[in-house]
């Protein structure tokens, strides 16, 4: 048994009498309020550079849909392949037409195999298709196409050099 | 029924932030457990200044934090930080990393269960606490944490940072010293 314990268990409430200071609530509730108020202005009081990284990354954010939104619709409709395309025709032409005529005739007869459909493959395309889909038959289809040309710009330049 | 309408009133509080009364939330949880938090930080810090403003810090983190899910598990929480914020003033004002390394609490007493069944007759609250005041800090808190908050050796081990068999030792110390104190008060 311990003595000391039962005493203060028993006389635990007249332990605690003593009286608080006078005002401790109000005191408590100034600094409740000023806490809230800190944190409510936290944002508000952020250095310059902060609130600019802030906005630059919402911009960035509110950005990415978009773009990625743009370039899904390039691809669909072909327009991004197509692009890609026309660059590397061009480069391949300017290296054709340092060669002589005939080679510079096959070559461009080669090209023009590769770049021109008589109707584009988006057109023959069924409306039922999904977007995914779309994507997938353009990508695969323009994928021939590019690697045909990369080929053929790889043969010109190995013949001008 | 009751604890239904107990619940209702405790879900439109948290909507609504305030009681049905118009008393807000903050101001009710502080009516109901300042007290408690005063006392307990008094008794470790023995400065009436000191232990309002730990119970004012205690309650300010609770309110910066999310809700708990009962009404013991806030209790417990607060209690601890108020313990833990008390002790860290202790060893703030001493610049001591260990309450337990003070000189004061090295004395030669002998460790013995001779107090267990000392009398309490003619003793009063008001001499107990008077001696209690006058023990050293370490003693103090620790007889505070275990007589007034009911924690075992091994939780104020914890709180402290020391090993419990010291803790234990320190505590039939700290309860001889009391009674000495107490020896010298009833004459």
């Amino acid at each position: 048994m311990d003595s000391l314990r039962n005493f203060i268990d028993e006389n635990r409430e007249s332990f605690n009498t003593s009286e608080l200071r006078s005002g401790h609530k109000e005191r408590f509730l100034k600094r409740l309020k000023d806490q809230k108020t800190e944190s409510h202005t936290k944002f508000i009081i952020m250095p310059q550079w902060a609130r600019m990284a802030v906005a630059s990354v919402v911009v960035i954010l509110m950005a990415i849909p978009i773009f990625v939104n743009q370039r899904f619709s390039q691809m669909e409709s072909g327009e991004y392949f197509t692009q890609l395309l026309e660059n590397q025709s061009d480069r391949i032409e300017k290296l054709a037409n340092t060669l002589d005529p005939e080679t510079q005739y096959n070559v461009k007869s080669t090209l023009r195999q590769l770049t021109e459909d008589p109707i584009p493959l988006v057109q023959q395309l069924p409306n039922s298709i999904s977007r995914k889909e779309r994507r997938e038959i353009v990508k695969g289809y323009y994928n021939n196409k590019l690697e045909g040309a990369e080929r053929l710009e790889t043969y010109v330049k190995s013949l001008v050099e | 029924m009751i604890s239904f309408n107990r619940q209702k009133e405790d879900i439109m509080n948290r909507i609504f932030g305030s009681s049905k009364r118009g008393v807000p939330r903050e101001e009710q949880i502080y009516n109901e457990c300042h007290k408690k938090l005063y006392y307990t930080s008094l008794r470790i810090l023995n400065n009436t200044m000191e232990a309002e403003e730990v119970m004012h810090d205690t309650l300010l983190k609770y309110f910066a934090r999310e809700e708990f899910d009962s009404q013991r598990e806030r209790d417990s929480w607060l209690t601890r930080v108020c313990i833990n914020l008390s002790i860290d003033r202790l060893r703030k004002r001493r610049s001591e990393d260990n309450l337990l390394k003070r000189e004061e609490l090295k004395g030669e007493l002998e460790e013995s269960d001779s107090y267990e069944e000392y009398s309490f007759k003619g003793v009063t609250v008001s001499m107990v606490k008077e001696a209690l005041q006058a023990l050293a800090e370490g003693y103090r808190v620790i007889l505070s944490l275990v007589l007034f908050e009911g924690y075992d050796y091994e939780e104020i081990a914890q709180i402290i940072g020391v090993k419990e068999v010291s803790v234990r030792t320190q505590y039939i110390r700290g309860k001889a010293r009391l009674i000495e104190e107490l020896e010298k008060r009833r004459g």
